[in-house]
């Protein structure tokens, strides 16, 4: 190979090097805990049959921001054994990327809530679509597969949306996307700590 | 005054120097970080030219150099940050162009020697 050609394959695998450096400080186990949760709250509700559109609303809020919580605080803990030195680096940049939705996800979040039926009913829908989105948005710090989970999050975000503006949505209509999202999240956060 | 074709500012000083150069792409390959004494290993440098790289990189906020006290005991490890992987990826981009424009002129002076 003439040397010209031979620096530039070098300079390109030194790239895809500087490339690899993804987040995956995510625990997989507390991801299929939130699946199994989502179908628990689910079942929970058919049960005791949810009408209310706060109700409904309340509890899946509740439900995803105890996840989401959790998640932070693992990642706390994760991120300095699986990526050492930089680990301060990364979970600024991911704090850094998330405050956006977090802020749109509150303020729409807390107008939906005061408008009457429909309004709640949309919010399941709106927090799936934010996660889509922010799923896209740091699409390049993630392990790649996870673009695929952002997108299932995004068309049922979407999906959820348009039903909940008719009024009550079923239980599974929530639960089943995000256990499925979830399930999906664990298996690429799993590979992705194995392949180091 | 636009910038003259050759003139290459892009090509950042800070990893434009051969020691430096090898510091950042072996720690380009360890996104979690090395052990210092397998940095030294693998660019080859003494203790003290090492610290002294490290010291301009870290001055730049482009590396981190603590101490890890994983598996029991305390080792110096040393990483690139965040910053410091965006700057040393404009620079091989940089340097990749450069290295195209050098193919293109040589293949234009001698198109026996331009690849197939």
């Amino acid at each position: 190979m003439d040397p010209w050609q031979r620096a530039l394959e070098e300079v390109a695998a030194i790239r895809r090097q500087l490339a690899a450096a993804r987040f995956r400080a995510v625990s997989p186990r507390l991801n299929l805990a939130f699946a199994a949760a989502s179908l628990l709250l689910a079942l929970w509700q058919v049960r005791h049959g949810v009408a209310e559109g706060r109700t409904f609303a309340r509890q899946w809020g509740a439900l995803m921001l105890a996840a989401s919580t959790s998640v932070a605080a693992l990642a706390l803990g994760l991120a300095s054994r699986l990526h050492g030195a930089v680990a301060g680096a990364l979970l600024g940049r991911a704090a850094r990327d998330l405050a956006p939705f977090a802020a749109a996800g509150t303020a729409l979040s807390a107008a939906l809530w005061r408008l009457p039926d429909p309004g709640p009913w949309l919010l399941p829908g709106l927090w799936l679509l934010l996660v889509g989105l922010f799923g896209f948005a740091v699409r390049d710090r993630v392990p790649p597969p996870a673009v695929a989970v952002a997108f299932w999050y995004l068309l049922w975000g979407v999906l959820l949306a348009l039903a909940g503006s008719g009024g009550a949505l079923s239980p599974w209509l929530v639960a089943m996307p995000l256990a499925i999202g979830q399930l999906a999240t664990a298996a690429v956060f799993r590979q992705a700590q194995a392949d180091g | 005054m636009a910038e003259a074709p050759f003139q290459y500012s892009g090509l950042d000083r800070l990893f434009h120097e051969r020691a430096r150069l090898g510091i950042a792409t072996a720690l380009a390959a360890h996104p979690e970080g090395l052990p210092f004494t397998a940095l030294r290993d693998l660019v080859g440098l003494t203790d003290g030219n090492l610290n002294r790289h490290l010291k301009v990189l870290v001055d730049e906020g482009c590396a981190v150099v603590e101490k890890d006290r994983r598996q029991g005991r305390a080792r110096t490890r040393v990483a690139l940050t965040a910053a410091g992987r965006a700057r040393f990826q404009a620079y091989l981009e940089a340097l990749e162009a450069a290295l195209r424009e050098a193919v293109a002129a040589a293949a234009a002076a001698d198109p026996s020697s331009a690849p197939a």
